[in-house]
């Protein structure tokens, strides 16, 4: 019997960062496989920061509305 | 009549596949050949854009196809090993979308689509069979698009790792095991689309894993069931024959 088809859904297993070099590795979530300056992974934790702080702010509103694609943007969610 | 050094030229073409060419057709396919070219390490055989009606049969050594993309970074989208047509998808194409280089010195033999024509008119299995690799390069295309979008950077090298193994087993360049690997970490990173900085890393990780090692273009595996498990390779897209197909994820430790 086949198993039933995996969709893609947003990463639950946070990926792991390394130093290689001086460079940051950057392993998962998923497939990503990305090495980065100190100076570009510095810009992405910040921005992955900014991101969940504003995920997190967001949480209690969309926890009762109906679900929704997770690549739908903040802003067509606040349409009526 | 074929002389021996000729027959030579066309000995891994479908070798230990699913499909495979009988005497009749090989000696076929060896009177197409024309004539036989080297080309040194770095050269370019084939360029993108550019009307060919040759296609090029790899004798010796390991070609690439390759794409180089505007910001300067060379993608290496196809390795290819002796037995490998590395443009045979030229005969409908009439020019390729990306280049073909010498990843080694090679050597080819050179089949010009006219004699493809006669083959195509007089001969319909091996017309097939001719067919069933332009299909097997496609499946090896497919499964690359699984590794880089679906495994991370030791998964990506592991499987890398394993295909070679299994396509360099199939035409007797490895013992199931060990074998020569061309390819320096920059190779291999243009492969899996990760830095070098990273290959290198997971180089150390596969060996400190008792997987494998890469040491002067050579690779060792110590274990390949586990190896396989870590790429999460199955070969079934190389379309080997059963007893191949069995020995390059570990299932029979006999040797060839």
């Amino acid at each position: 019997m086949k198993a039933p088809r995996a969709i893609f859904k947003p990463c639950s297993a946070p990926g792991k960062a390394t130093v290689e070099a001086g460079i940051v590795l950057l392993d998962g979530p998923d497939g990503v496989a990305v090495a980065m300056t100190v100076e570009c992974a510095e810009g992405t934790a910040a921005s992955l920061r900014e991101a969940v702080a504003l995920a997190r702010a967001r949480a209690p509103a969309s926890a009762s509305a109906p679900a929704q694609r997770p690549d739908t943007d903040g802003a067509r969610q606040s349409q009526p | 009549m074929i002389c021996p050094h000729q027959t030579m030229l066309t000995k891994n073409v479908l070798q230990n596949r699913s499909h495979v060419l009988s005497a009749l057709e090989r000696s076929i396919l060896e009177g197409a050949i024309a004539e036989t070219r080297t080309y040194a390490a770095g050269e370019v055989a084939v360029h993108q854009g550019m009307v060919v009606n040759i296609s090029l049969l790899l004798v010796a050594g390991f070609m690439t196809r390759h794409i180089d993309a505007p910001d300067g970074r060379r993608h290496l989208v196809g390795i290819h090993l002796p037995g490998d047509f590395v443009d045979l998808h030229a005969y409908a194409l009439k020019k390729l979308d990306h280049d073909v280089g010498a990843l080694t010195d090679v050597t080819v033999a050179v089949i010009p689509h006219t004699a493809l024509e006669r083959i195509q008119a007089v001969h319909d299995h091996l017309t097939r069979q001719l067919w069933f690799l332009t299909l097997l390069d496609a499946a090896i295309h497919r499964q690359w698009i699984y590794r880089l979008s679906g495994l991370n950077a030791l998964e990506r090298v592991a499987h890398l790792l394993c295909e070679m193994n299994a396509r360099l087993l199939a035409i007797g360049l490895s013992d199931g095991n060990s074998f020569s690997l061309p390819m320096t970490q920059v190779d291999i990173g243009e492969v899996c689309s990760i830095t070098n900085v990273h290959v290198n890393r997971v180089v150390r990780q596969l060996r400190e894993m008792g997987l494998c090692t890469i040491k002067a273009a050579q690779v060792e595996i110590h274990d390949l069931k586990g190896l396989a498990a870590a790429g999460q390779f199955d070969p079934h897209y190389l379309y080997l024959n059963e007893q191949i197909a069995q020995r390059v994820t570990g299932r029979i430790p006999e040797t060839l």
